[in-house]
């Protein structure tokens, strides 16, 4: 082929490409619902298409944005402990927290996010914390392990200074409960003494003994309890349920390998390994039979509300768990990505309340459960990042109207 | 001569040796091994199936009618069997079993048995090393000590230990050397093998036993994971992966021997640490803790290390990690 040939080629085939875009340049039209322009090649659309004689309704979907209002993240930095402080219904609630690492404690308004610190002493290494309900004391844990230190803190209203003193137990769990008072679980010769500490008075009385060490509490709201205790959870080895109500210990029927639990005066929710396959219950207290959930929970992700004993929140995945659960999800070898339900145990139903993914595009390992004392609030943190997060699980906007 | 006595003597004798044997035997087949009900499992818990079966060496039960009834109520299920599956009722209740045995010859035996289903629980801790935040139980690891609990509950209440006598056996192997009153916890190292079988017998100060449980107590090998440690927040929970980025200048990494024996943990005698395999002094007091700077324009670096107790080899771990940076 001749040189002058292919130049020539060339040039046409610039030429109609140069001509191509002056035309959509300046007929075109740049309307939004449009995407490529009309060069008029005729009809080609389907003659034949049936149109639906009724009009089509949309199905209605919950939009994200109301899942959006409902769940936020409260905090970016890592928290340790909280309480939302019950206030006048006129007034704005709020939420105290105690920072990670620092100890300093912060006060958020829900209404206006906007964000105080109220305490600026630093108790280093803060790793786990409670606050009374009223919102006057905490409990901050410091460092852990044998390092472990644990401090009494008051907090005024007119500084920013916490009045506070070192207590002399070897702690192993604590919580607030809603009587303002401390619960603490202290490492006694072979056994667990849960104790009771009024910080008002300083007053300290036992509640009840554990027979062994190794013990996971999930610990109720009051002072009463029931609290359940199970031996700290391994797919290895066997566990079993025990519930203290009022000093009183009561055994769930619950065994089996890799079994933790959380309860409630009416119900257990406990999961187990069962023929190598990581598996949800919820037993009626009264009964010896359990009913296997709808979905498969970390017990340690779900809370009954305080006014129900049959209406839990939870955490759970759609994927399937993996088969060395939980012991992979304690190592922090697995990562839920959670979802948060709602699982009524009378019924066995399990409702969608948000998808942290979809409306924050933000994945959650949902771990501390903990509800507001009016259960308005659900409070949770990621496991990865230890933030605070609420979702409103009774709305106020609904509540007013 | 005298010869002929003793074989006279020895014929004489000859009857009454068979008759003391048949009678022994009659006795085995009659008297000591009246037809009852065995269970299995022997003691069936709280809400536990358990299957109650006819023991009848004798035979003189052949062809009998069979009526089960449990609990005041008669099973029709099982009606002629041998056999019934049950259902044991809630802790500190108090079941009969009873089968009724008409017998062709129209003669009506009745056996009965009592159950009394209360929870046994045994509570295994080893000591063995697994980080302070972690929420789960750390496992047996060879030569290492585990405590064990057994703890009695009649529904109402645990049993008072002091008034039970326990019989703690590790694979038949019996501890303390037999039983011991008030004996509910126990101390023992975790023997060869990856499943051995843990046994507490409980019997009451009469000796008869209120309940009998064993439980597999799995024993695994010792392992290692890398975790970041932050100086104000402390240890990030979740490990590093076998091969992780360097995000920074400075990385402080925590190796955590998982269901390491405590007492190696607390006193290794190879607690070493290499880089790019050549061993290197990570310098702080604590020797599970390393800190790595950033040098140079960057690369990767193999970072190992290995814990061990030489008395007992089996006590350790070693791992390594490639940190890119």
């Amino acid at each position: 082929m001749k040189r002058t040939l292919l130049i020539t080629g060339g040039i046409a085939v610039v030429l109609v490409l140069i001509g191509i875009w002056a035309y959509i340049l300046f007929t075109g039209t740049t309307s939004e619902n449009i995407s490529f322009n009309d060069f008029g090649f005729g009809d080609t659309t389907d003659p034949t298409v049936i149109l639906p004689d009724e009009e089509i309704v949309p199905e209605e979907v919950v939009a994200p944005t109301d899942q959006t209002e409902r769940l936020r993240q409260l905090t970016t930095t890592p928290v340790v402990g909280w309480s939302e402080i019950p206030v006048a219904s006129t007034s704005d609630p709020v939420v105290r927290y105690v920072e990670a690492g620092t100890g300093h404690i912060y006060e958020i308004n829900l209404m206006t996010e906007e964000s105080e610190r109220i305490s600026a002493t630093t108790i280093p290494l803060a790793s786990q914390a409670a606050i009374t309900p009223n919102g006057v004391y905490v409990l901050i844990q410091s460092d852990s392990g044998p390092r472990s230190t644990f401090t009494i803190g008051t907090l005024s209203s007119s500084s920013d200074r916490l009045n506070n003193f070192e207590l002399n137990e070897v702690i192993v769990s604590f919580t607030a409960t809603n009587e303002n008072e401390f619960l603490l679980a202290t490492e006694g010769v072979g056994e667990l003494v849960v104790k009771k500490y009024n910080p008002q008075t300083s007053d300290i009385s036992t509640l009840f003994t554990v027979p062994f060490i190794e013990a996971t509490i999930a610990w109720h709201h009051t002072n009463a309890g029931p609290h359940i205790v199970y031996p700290k959870a391994t797919r290895e080895l066997e566990g079993y349920v025990y519930s203290y109500t009022n000093g009183q210990v009561t055994r769930v029927n619950a065994t089996g390998f890799g079994l933790s639990a959380v309860g409630s005066i009416d119900n257990t929710i406990y999961s187990e390994v069962v023929n190598n396959v990581y598996s949800s219950y919820s037993l009626d207290n009264d009964e010896l039979v359990a009913n296997p959930t709808p979905l498969t929970f970390i017990p340690e992700k779900c809370q009954f509300t305080q006014s129900s004993g049959v209406i839990a929140i939870c955490g759970a995945d759609f994927a399937e768990a993996p088969t060395t659960m939980p012991d992979s999800w304690y190592r922090g070898d697995h990562t839920a990505n959670d979802v948060i339900w709602e699982y009524n145990t009378q019924q066995q139903s399990a409702r969608l309340l948000a998808s942290p993914e979809t409306a924050t595009g933000r994945q959650i390992d949902l771990i501390n459960p903990q509800f507001s004392s009016n259960d308005f609030n659900f409070y949770f943190q990621n496991k990865v990042d230890e933030t605070l997060w609420v979702y409103e699980y009774i709305s106020n906007r609904s509540t007013a109207n | 001569m005298w010869y002929r006595y003793c074989l006279l003597f020895l014929l004489v004798l000859l009857p009454a040796v068979s008759t003391a044997q048949v009678g022994t035997f009659q006795s085995l087949t009659t008297s000591n091994q009246a037809p009852s009900i065995a269970l299995s499992p022997s003691f069936p818990g709280p809400g536990q199936p358990f299957t109650a079966s006819i023991t009848d060496y004798s035979g003189s039960l052949f062809g009998s009618e069979i009526t089960w009834t449990y609990a005041g109520e008669v099973v029709d299920t099982f009606a002629n069997q041998r056999s019934a599956e049950l259902l044991a009722g809630t802790a500190g209740s108090n079941a009969t079993i009873q089968a009724n045995l008409r017998t062709p010859q129209g003669t009506t035996e009745i056996i009965t048995r009592t159950v009394n289903p209360i929870y046994i629980d045994i509570i295994i801790e080893p000591q063995t090393r697994v980080p302070d935040w972690y929420h789960g139980r750390s496992l047996p690891s060879y030569t290492s000590q585990v405590n064990a609990t057994a703890l009695l509950h009649n529904g109402t209440n645990f049993l008072d230990s002091n008034q039970i006598v326990y019989t703690w056996t590790v694979d038949q192997q019996t501890l303390e050397n037999g039983s011991i009153r008030g004996g509910n916890k126990m101390s023992f190292t975790t023997p060869r093998g990856s499943a051995p079988v843990l046994t507490v017998n409980a019997a009451d100060l009469q000796g008869n036993t209120l309940a009998r449980r064993a439980v597999r107590m799995t024993s695994v090998q010792p392992d290692m994971e890398y975790y970041e440690k932050h100086s104000l927040y402390g240890m990030r929970k979740r490990p590093l992966q076998s091969n992780s980025a360097l995000i920074g200048n400075v990385l402080t990494l925590q190796a955590e021997p998982f269901n390491l024996d405590t007492r190696v943990y607390n006193r290794p005698d190879i607690a070493q640490w290499e880089i790019n395999n050549v061993e290197t002094s990570n310098g702080v007091a604590n020797p599970y803790e390393i800190t790595l700077s950033r040098a140079g324009i960057g690369g990767r670096t193999v970072l190992n290390f290995h814990v061990r107790s030489l008395s007992e080899i089996l006590q350790g771990t070693e791992d390594s990690v490639v940190v890119n940076f």
